[in-house]
């Protein structure tokens, strides 16, 4: 019996890894990662939380960079600079230029898929500057998650993704989009980028994004054209070509310049898009799923759409307005 | 019979020996000084015999008969033989030799017990406050006096060569197993020792295996061994201890107190459920924290990780070995509390949280973290009373922190699997020690974790304990 239970520890004791043995102090853990392709490299660039400051409650962090011919080089020689382990579990962000979008993102996904550290629950932006730029600077991944989440509360100007949901995209319906900054003087938010077919396709200002959140139910509280917009439902029907969209909002004032002037926004944005043949609302997947036998009759389906917005803004009830109007 | 004691006792100071001639007949009076009551010796005793001298009452029975009926005492017993003799003379009784070297014994025993007293290690919130003491038959009075019922019935034995301890057990004939008491009284009859002093001696007769949970619970209070007796279990009480014995006892039983039926249901139940979770933090908690710090980080938030990171920068040892540091010293603090005159119990506990706490973090030996957890976990286990149950736990918690050092989260699992395995293998007089849960008995459910609002409902007694009797009030 005792035997058995010696050989039985011993198998349990070789068979789970019991070297994974790390002390906490010996872990660098990863706030935010940043990925870059220049010249037939790859650059990587690191932020690890190296203490914490208790009188004043801060982080500090230390920031490394590699570069490499492959992902896995550069990630073995940041591990050179470091005495620590780098420990990913925890990352908040990933920050992605245009180039490695453009070059190597099928090799970025598959260093995440592969790499089983990685959780995918980490947020995912672009940025239009250098990496080197934001990484020199204290900003954070926490300052950055922020921005982009009050943003999407307070202006619609644009969405968190994280890497769930990008992967989702990519691998099913070959498009998607990323939330990009931009490093001048501050950090400020810069619409969109859009990827297809996994390549840079293009990119969506401030004012296009706001319309494309309009259009994917994603507006929480916005202003077009100085009109605020308190509340935004968007539904979408398909029928066969016809795509119908209904908008209601409640907004705070000039309601028939705000149907007038966002219908054709609207318009304008689908058929620009349309026309380019991007399939900005992912309308064929709709259409595949909910008709079938349309979509299989059917190709070239994206320029046979034809498309009918209608919009109900309803005026929010300003008591305190009316009472001083009143009076 | 006289010459043969004295050479036995070695001429002890404290033995009397005292001759009387009653018409002629020397009768030898034999008792210890320091177990009899001297005035008592003196008032019913010597004072009857000189006024039988005195009087010159005429003797027309047998000695034996005529002190019998003459001599004012509740107890006097014929001797059998020396081993007898000396029996009742070192239980505080006084010895008649009587001329044709036949003895008798009177009991006049001194009061060396202290009083009825309060429960210590047991407290008692709301039921009675009364306890056992070291005198078997004041313990057996005290549960007498709760159970007015013919159906107490009691065996005795003499345990122990040299100190010929009396052993009592007890239990309800219409209610407990015969099988249950046989077993015991021939374990009991098997003991071979020079003596029992308390209690626990006898328990590692009893148990049936080494384990280190307890089935057998020892108790200080006559209202629990009452209510244990009520539901089929048996009492062993021994003089000269005032911790009885309670078995078979089941791991649920330690999760209980008497208090839980003097207050209303649904407080128990929470305070029940509390004593629950207090279990498993006390055995888990030092082990999930190492687990967290050395394998399994991303099963908490960055936040919290950077926060544990930040404590243990300056720490120069192991988290293992910092938990067990800790454990260490805060048992160290505890044992010199108990030992310690309780003048001088105040300085050590503020010694030993100074060093503990503040200085041990300032010197960087330990982090805050640490502290509080492996202090969580101590507190945790002293919610159970059973001494026995709490050294279960220490002994437990420390298979979890290796568990936990090895394997991470995986380890702290295999851990669980074994130490449930290890309940459910245990047996409480050939009882499962996991019921009413393993196996399941729906209706000891109702009072098990939770306790259900009418007593009405509780209305049958445990089947494992009593097949006889299994209704209450019957």
């Amino acid at each position: 019996m005792i035997k058995k239970i010696i050989t039985l520890v011993f198998i349990l004791l070789l068979t789970t890894s019991c070297n994974a043995y790390t002390e906490l102090s010996d872990l660098g853990i990863t706030s935010m990662l940043g990925l870059d392709y220049q010249n037939e490299k790859f650059i990587v660039y690191t932020t690890i939380i190296a203490d914490r400051d208790n009188q004043e409650n801060k982080d500090k962090y230390k920031t490394y960079h590699a570069t490499g011919k492959s992902l896995e080089e550069a990630f073995e020689n940041i591990y050179i600079q470091n005495s620590k382990k780098i420990y990913l579990s925890h990352m908040n962000l990933l920050v992605i230029t245009e180039n490695i979008i453009d070059q190597q993102l099928t090799t970025m996904i598959k260093h995440f898929l592969t790499n089983s550290e990685y959780r995918n629950n980490f947020q995912i932006v672009t940025i239009k500057n250098n990496l080197e730029d934001l990484f020199n600077q204290e900003i954070t991944a926490e300052e950055i998650n922020k921005l982009i989440l009050i943003n999407q509360k307070e202006s619609g100007t644009t969405r968190s993704i994280d890497f769930e949901s990008f992967l989702k995209d990519i691998l099913i319906d070959r498009n998607t989009i990323l939330p990009t900054i931009k490093l001048e003087d501050t950090l400020s938010l810069e619409g969109f980028t859009l990827i297809k077919d996994h390549q840079l396709y293009g990119s969506l200002s401030n004012e296009e994004a706001i319309l494309y959140n309009f259009l994917s139910n994603k507006i929480e509280k916005t202003s077009f054209q100085g009109i605020t917009v308190y509340e935004n439902e968007t539904i979408i029907n398909s029928k066969k070509n016809n795509i119908e969209i209904m908008i209601n909002s409640t907004i705070d004032d000039q309601s028939e310049i705000y149907q007038k002037e966002l219908k054709k926004a609207l318009l304008n944005l689908l058929t620009t898009y349309q026309q380019k043949q991007y399939d900005l609302l992912k309308l064929e997947h709709k259409i595949y799923q909910n008709n079938y036998s349309y979509y299989k009759k059917n190709k070239d389906i994206l320029s046979k759409l034809e498309f009918h917005i209608e919009i109900h803004p309803t005026i929010k009830n300003n008591y305190l307005e009316e009472v001083i109007t009143d009076e | 019979m006289i010459t043969r004691l004295q050479i036995d006792t070695n001429n002890a100071d404290d033995i009397i020996y005292r001759t009387i001639t009653i018409q002629e007949q020397k009768i030898t009076l034999v008792y210890s000084e320091v177990l009899t009551s001297g005035a008592n010796v003196s008032e019913f005793v010597l004072k009857n015999l000189t006024k039988i001298i005195d009087e010159k009452i005429t003797i027309t029975t047998d000695l034996y008969t005529f002190f019998y009926n003459s001599l004012p005492s509740h107890n006097i017993k014929k001797i059998e033989d020396y081993t007898d003799l000396q029996t009742k003379l070192w239980n505080g009784y006084v010895i008649f030799i009587l001329p044709d070297d036949s003895c008798f014994g009177m009991e006049i025993r001194a009061s060396l017990d202290r009083g009825i007293g309060k429960a210590e290690a047991e407290v008692s919130i709301r039921g009675p406050k009364d306890a056992f003491t070291e005198n078997f038959n004041t313990n057996l009075g005290l549960l007498r006096k709760r159970l007015k019922t013919s159906n107490l019935w009691t065996s005795t034995l003499m345990i122990g060569k040299q100190t010929q301890t009396k052993v009592g057990i007890l239990y309800i004939q219409n209610i407990a197993e015969k099988k249950l008491v046989t077993e015991i009284e021939k374990k009991l009859n098997k003991i071979n020792i020079d003596g029992i002093i308390d209690s626990s001696y006898l328990k590692q007769y009893l148990n049936q295996e080494s384990a280190i949970f307890p089935t057998i619970m020892t108790t200080e209070r006559p209202d629990l061994a009452g209510m244990a007796l009520l539901e089929g279990k048996i009492i062993v009480m021994i003089d000269n201890s005032p911790y009885a014995l309670i078995l078979p006892c089941f791991f649920i039983d330690f999760f209980h107190t008497p208090d839980d039926y003097y207050q209303k249901p649904i407080n128990i139940t929470f305070i029940r459920l509390v004593r629950l979770i207090a279990f498993f933090i006390a055995i888990l908690i030092p082990a999930y924290y190492i687990a967290i710090t050395t394998h399994n980080y991303d099963s908490i938030t960055t936040d919290l990780l950077v926060n544990f990171l930040a404590q243990r920068k300056t720490v120069p040892f192991p988290a293992l070995v910092e938990a067990l540091l800790m454990t260490i010293s805060f048992e160290i603090l505890r044992e010199s509390d108990m030992r310690m005159a309780s003048t001088m119990g105040t300085a050590v506990s503020i010694l030993g949280g100074l060093v503990l706490g503040d200085a041990a973090v300032s010197a960087g030996i330990i982090s805050p973290i640490m502290i509080i957890v492996v202090a969580i976990s101590a507190i945790s286990g002293l919610v159970f009373t059973s001494i026995e149950l709490t050294a279960a736990i220490r002994w437990w918690r420390i298979i979890f922190m290796i568990l936990a050092t090895l394997l991470g989260i995986y380890g702290i699992f295999l851990g669980i699997i074994l130490l449930t395995t290890k309940l459910c293998s245990i047996n409480a007089f050939n009882k499962p020690y996991l019921a009413p849960f393993a196996p399941f008995i729906f209706s000891e459910q109702k009072d098990s974790f939770i306790r259900l609002s009418n007593p009405k409902t509780i209305k049958k007694r445990n089947p494992l304990l009593t097949k006889k009797n299994q209704i209450r009030g019957r």
